[in-house]
């Protein structure tokens, strides 16, 4: 009944790439399945939001009665605010991962986790 | 009638609760006024048992109604007699404790009585409910409050082991009893136990359930009563002081599971069960706890194993019920086993007070030092050997008479048995009373005369009363036996005519009597006080040890678990999150295989347009940069996938008709690529993580494939199932924003109007969400400096990143500054009307700060931008809140609700403003969390002390999530 294929394939790879960085041991490539992670769930919110085909954006300027209908805004509005909110969070874990390398002087999680492992701190070993 | 058990019951609470304070002031004097409490509850009960029969009227206070749950209380017979024995023997016990607890040892006197007489509160309670579930409440509670009395020295080990042994095995089993009274309930249909009480017989078709029912109340009196195979706890409850041990261990709280038998009994006992059940588990724990006695050498673990073996008497004895053996003398058995035991578990606790130790193998030679005690414990001891004339010896004349009685009508083993294991228990309670005894003569050993000091009046009173009532109850055994019957009957017990006499003639009870006696002076002399000396309980038989091993392994077990499922590296936990979230859905749609694909083939899944085929493109390449951004393992390239992948999606949402989304998208993309890149840099400059990390096994490469597939076809499949339009067409809110928006917001971008308007709220708490966020990032960077890291993390004399010395880009940059934010003003004008908005606007501004902050470094922007960023974002937070509550404030109309201003024209209204907020708030969260990342990256120190003294403590910790406390100092020590 709908055409939108397309859209089920672009969030399977989305999320499933991003649940394979997710999975990694560098803590940027958590972040980075984070960030895909975040787009595929706004992807959701807009593929389910009906197929946009023959319709016009929710914008009613110049609006005829013969033109096209408009798509539903409230999924878009959603994901506005939702864009947003995922960029707060990737820029709070950014921070989060910089933190953690000040404090450890690491970025992977066995050395992070590693109960016998040394805080390495690589800078100072190599200067 | 009422009031009289209101009297019972609530004396010792509100008494209780004043205790805390007033032991403060009165130290150990405090238990003169706990006594009050007693006493008053005990000529409450007596004044109820003068009371005539049609008197004693049940008491029905309303608690939880619908539930069917209400106080209920039913002062027959049976509830009587244990109201006198707990009250009764109550006071003699905080007479006894007033006496023992001094101030020189012990502390805390006011919490001590508060529990105990919580505790006995809640035993009336017990055994005045009527109601089952009030009477599980009040069972649960005495297992509570027998845990703080149990602990109440608390710093010691051993009363460490034994509260937490007591409230498991009783709380455990409590729960059991717990079970089978909802399934009481289940049979009957209510909780009222008298409505149960008064049926006949098993109600018909709910003979299995009843069965079960029967089974899980025995395990809870079983618990209680520490009968076999949970009679391990007793003995080690004795780690709590002694008038505790008296009160609860022996008079009262390990009865309960006596009483509860009692009181069910018409309804179990039509059960073929119950007999067996019952004699076998009562007559074995009597044997086995009567050996354990005799092997043990602390005089208090003695008398708990001999507890035990009573209470396996008395749950014997009903057992015998339904084999034509009415319990007539219950109340009597009972009774004498509250004489005896409570005296005795007083004198130990004399003996303990004067020498100092509780070891038989040390005491010797007592009866010189102190008579009286001496006499107390002689009788008392004559009681539990079952000697004449004394009230043991009424009650094992009785037992064995209702045995020999059983045997010649029904003949055979079943009676057979008990007799035996009667006949040789008794006798080795013989060597066991011998064996105590053994303390109070022969000449007084090391321990007794270096250490002892006599005891006083008070502490030698309440044994020497128990041991009294053992002697003149026996004497006038006829009046004895009026009095055990005179309480009444209750359901299921019959009141005995037959007189009592001390002496009837040479029977074959009195024959049995005399041969249990001899063998047991046989066995202990055969033996010898030295070889007894030397025996202990053998480990097969210690269940305390196992039950430590089970208690302690518990955690350990669970410890083991957390680690092979990899709860304790966030790593591998993943995986198993993963997994799950991927495996339950699978279960359930692996089945329906068929009829799923069955379903997908009626729907056209490609595009029949030319523009959705241009959908295709994107989301090709959009997800073979997602394919790349995940097989890549350098972090630059990485990055850059990661990027088109957002680029390409804003693509994605210009095809999907949403202009709005495609701006915020390409813009919040920039954004986060370039704070990434700051970190990135940063990462690479240093070194970080340059050596490669172990590789990782086919197997968990493969897991991590599979899971991540899987996840990403559950999703997909997801959203095909989604997609499909619902029939009936679903009545969307988006079509009624759709049709208002130009009348009620004046806007005719309805997606804009929907943020800034209709949906405001959210947006409202969105905005605090984004400052949250900076704030977050402001504490993570603000405490760096305490870290211990400084030295390589710059001083501010040079900047890690110097700011790259080109003039053309810098004036790329500075002239392109003015028309990017006039760009940024229009996008933010015309977003009520046309695509566009405070969002985009904000970003927009932000990122050419943050460009012009690449080419003039953080300083230079700092003296454009002369406001502390969170200044602007709070600003923008406190502008959207005014603009949501004007109406309220001004109009007192609904908060958030629209209002027009038009100033030449141009819109001003509510909807501005709020707009405005949004801006300002993106603005001021870009830049708060940018710039200060970026001050730290270049190891630039102005950011931290310009921010310490704001936000942060100079002494507070880094983050550490191994080593909280040594880390910093190891780290610094380098």
């Amino acid at each position: 009944m709908t055409n939108q294929l397309e859209a089920a394939v672009l969030i399977a790879v989305l999320f499933g790439s991003g649940i394979f960085l997710c999975l990694s041991r560098r803590m940027l490539s958590m972040l980075f399945g984070f960030i895909l992670i975040s787009n595929a769930a706004n992807l959701v919110l807009i593929a389910i939001s009906g197929d946009p085909t023959a319709k016009s954006a929710a914008t009613l300027a110049g609006h005829s009665p013969d033109a096209l209908p408009p798509v539903d805004p409230l999924p878009q509005a959603l994901i506005l605010t939702a864009i947003v909110i995922g960029f707060a969070v990737a820029a709070y874990l950014t921070v989060l991962i910089y933190r953690l390398y000040t404090d450890r002087g690491t970025a992977s999680v066995p050395t992070l986790f590693d109960p016998k492992a040394e805080p390495v701190v690589g800078g100072e070993d190599k200067s | 009638m009422e009031i009289l058990l209101a009297t019972v019951l609530l004396t010792p609470v509100l008494l209780a609760l004043v205790m805390p304070l007033l032991g403060r002031f009165l130290g150990a004097k405090v238990g003169w006024v706990a006594l009050l409490a007693p006493v008053v509850s005990c000529a409450a009960v007596i004044k109820m048992y003068g009371l005539p029969l049609a008197e004693r009227l049940p008491v029905n206070w309303e608690w939880v109604p619908s539930l069917g749950v209400n106080l209920t209380f039913m002062p027959d017979g049976l509830s009587l007699l244990y109201g006198l024995i707990v009250s009764g023997v109550g006071v003699l016990v905080v007479f006894y404790a007033a006496c023992y607890l001094d101030d020189d040892h012990y502390r805390d006197h006011g919490k001590f009585y508060c529990y105990l007489l919580l505790f006995m509160a809640a035993m009336l309670g017990t055994v005045m409910a009527s109601n089952l579930l009030m009477l599980f409440v009040c069972w649960e509670l005495t297992g509570l409050t027998s845990f703080l009395l149990i602990g109440f020295l608390h710093d010691k080990a051993e009363s460490q082991r034994g509260a937490r042994m007591a409230l498991l095995t009783t709380g455990m089993t409590g729960l059991v009893l717990l079970a089978g009274v909802v399934l009481l309930r289940v049979i009957y249909g209510t909780y009222d136990l008298a409505t149960i009480l008064a049926h006949s017989g098993v109600p018909a078709g709910s003979e299995t359930l009843l069965l079960m029912a029967f089974i899980c109340c025995f395990i809870g009196i079983a618990g209680k009563s520490a009968q076999f195979p949970f009679h391990y706890w007793l003995p080690n409850a004795m780690a709590a002081p002694t008038p505790v041990s008296a009160y609860l261990h022996s008079a009262t709280m390990v009865k309960l599971g006596v009483f509860l038998t009692a009181r069910l009994l018409p309804v179990f006992n039509d059960l073929e069960l119950w007999m067996p059940l019952l004699t076998g588990i009562g007559f074995g724990t009597f044997l086995l706890g009567a050996v354990l006695a005799l092997l043990s050498q602390d005089l208090k673990g003695v008398l708990a194993y001999t507890t035990v073996a009573q209470l396996g008497f008395l749950i014997g004895y009903y057992g015998l019920h339904v084999q034509g053996v009415p319990v007539t003398w219950d109340a009597l058995h009972v009774l004498n086993h509250v004489f005896y035991k409570a005296c005795l578990f007083m004198v130990v606790g004399i003996i303990d007070h004067s020498t100092g130790t509780r070891d038989l193998r040390k005491l010797g030679g007592l009866w010189r030092k102190m008579p009286i005690v001496g006499t107390a414990a002689l009788l008392a001891l004559a009681t539990f050997a079952g000697l004449p004339p004394t009230t043991g010896f009424l009650s094992k004349e009785l037992l064995l008479a209702d045995l020999f009685a059983l045997w010649q009508s029904h003949g055979g083993f079943q009676a057979l048995w008990p007799l035996a294991v009667l006949t040789v228990g008794s006798a080795i309670n013989v060597a066991v009373a011998v064996r105590v005894l053994g303390a109070f003569f022969g000449k007084p050993t090391h321990a007794v005369e270096d250490h002892f000091h006599a005891p006083s009046i008070g502490l030698q009173l309440p044994p020497v009363l128990l041991g009294t009532a053992t002697l003149v109850c026996g004497v006038f055994a006829a009046g004895f036996g009026r009095f055990t019957q005179s309480f009444g009957g209750s359901p299921g017990r019959v009141v005995g005519t037959t007189e009592l006499h001390l002496w009837h003639g040479v029977t074959p009870e009195l024959i049995t009597s005399a041969i249990v006696v001899v063998a047991g002076l046989v066995l202990y002399f055969a033996v010898g006080r030295v070889r007894w000396n030397r025996a202990e309980v053998p480990v097969w038989l210690r269940f305390d040890l196992l039950f430590d091993k089970v208690a302690d392994g518990v955690p350990y077990a669970a410890r083991g678990f957390n680690r092979a499922m990899g709860f304790e590296s966030p790593g591998s936990f993943l995986y198993v999150i993963c997994g799950v979230m991927v495996l339950v859905p699978a279960c359930f749609l692996i089945p329906r295989w068929s009829e799923l694909t069955a379903q997908a083939g009626q729907w056209s899944m490609l595009p029949s347009e030319p523009e959705g085929w241009m959908r295709w493109v994107v989301v090709l390449l959009v997800g073979a940069a997602a394919v790349c951004a995940a097989s890549w393992k350098r972090v630059i390239p990485q990055l850059f996938a990661v990027s088109i992948v957002g680029l390409g999606i804003s693509f994605y949402y210009v095809l999907y008709q949403g202009p709005d989304l495609a701006i915020t998208q390409m813009l919040v993309e920039s954004a986060t690529l370039l704070l990434v890149l700051l970190v990135v840099l940063r990462l690479k400059r240093d070194g970080a993580d340059s050596t490669p990390l172990p590789t990782i096994g086919r197997i968990r490469g493969g897991l991590r494939l599979a899971v991540s597939a899987g996840a990403g076809l559950l999703l997909g499949g997801g959203v095909l199932v989604f997609q499909q339009t619902p029939s009936p067409e679903l009545d969307r809110a988006g079509d009624y924003y759709l049709a208002h928006s130009e009348a009620y917001a004046k806007g005719t971008n309805v997606v804009n109007t929907t943020v800034i308007d209709y949906r405001g709220f959210d947006t409202m708490f969105e905005l605090m969400v984004l400052v949250i966020a900076s704030l977050g990032c402001l504490g993570l960077l603000a405490r760096r400096r305490t870290s211990g890291l400084r030295g390589r993390f710059g001083t501010g004399e040079t900047d890690l990143f110097p700011v790259p010395n080109d003039f053309i880009l810098r004036m790329i940059v500075v002239l392109g500054f003015v028309p990017l934010n006039l760009f940024a003003g229009y996008i933010f004008l015309r977003g009520h009307n046309l695509p566009g908005g405070g969002f985009p606007a904000g970003l927009i501004s932000a990122l050419s700060l943050i460009l012009l902050s690449f080419v003039l470094g953080v300083h230079g922007v700092r003296k454009v931008v002369r406001v502390n960023p969170i200044g602007i974002a709070i600003a923008g937070v406190f502008l959207a809140l005014a603009a949501a509550l004007f109406p309220a404030l001004v109009q007192g109309l609904p908060i958030l609700h629209h209002f027009h201003v038009y100033v030449a024209g141009f819109y001003l209204g509510g909807a501005f403003w709020f707009d405005l907020g949004v801006y300002l708030a993106v603005v001021g969260t870009s830049l708060k969390i940018i710039l200060p990342l970026m001050k730290s990256v270049h190891g630039l120190p102005g950011f931290v002390e310009e921010e310490e003294a704001r936000f942060a403590s100079l002494h507070c910790e880094p983050i550490d999530l191994q080593r909280p406390k040594t880390a910093g100092g190891r780290k610094e020590g380098r």
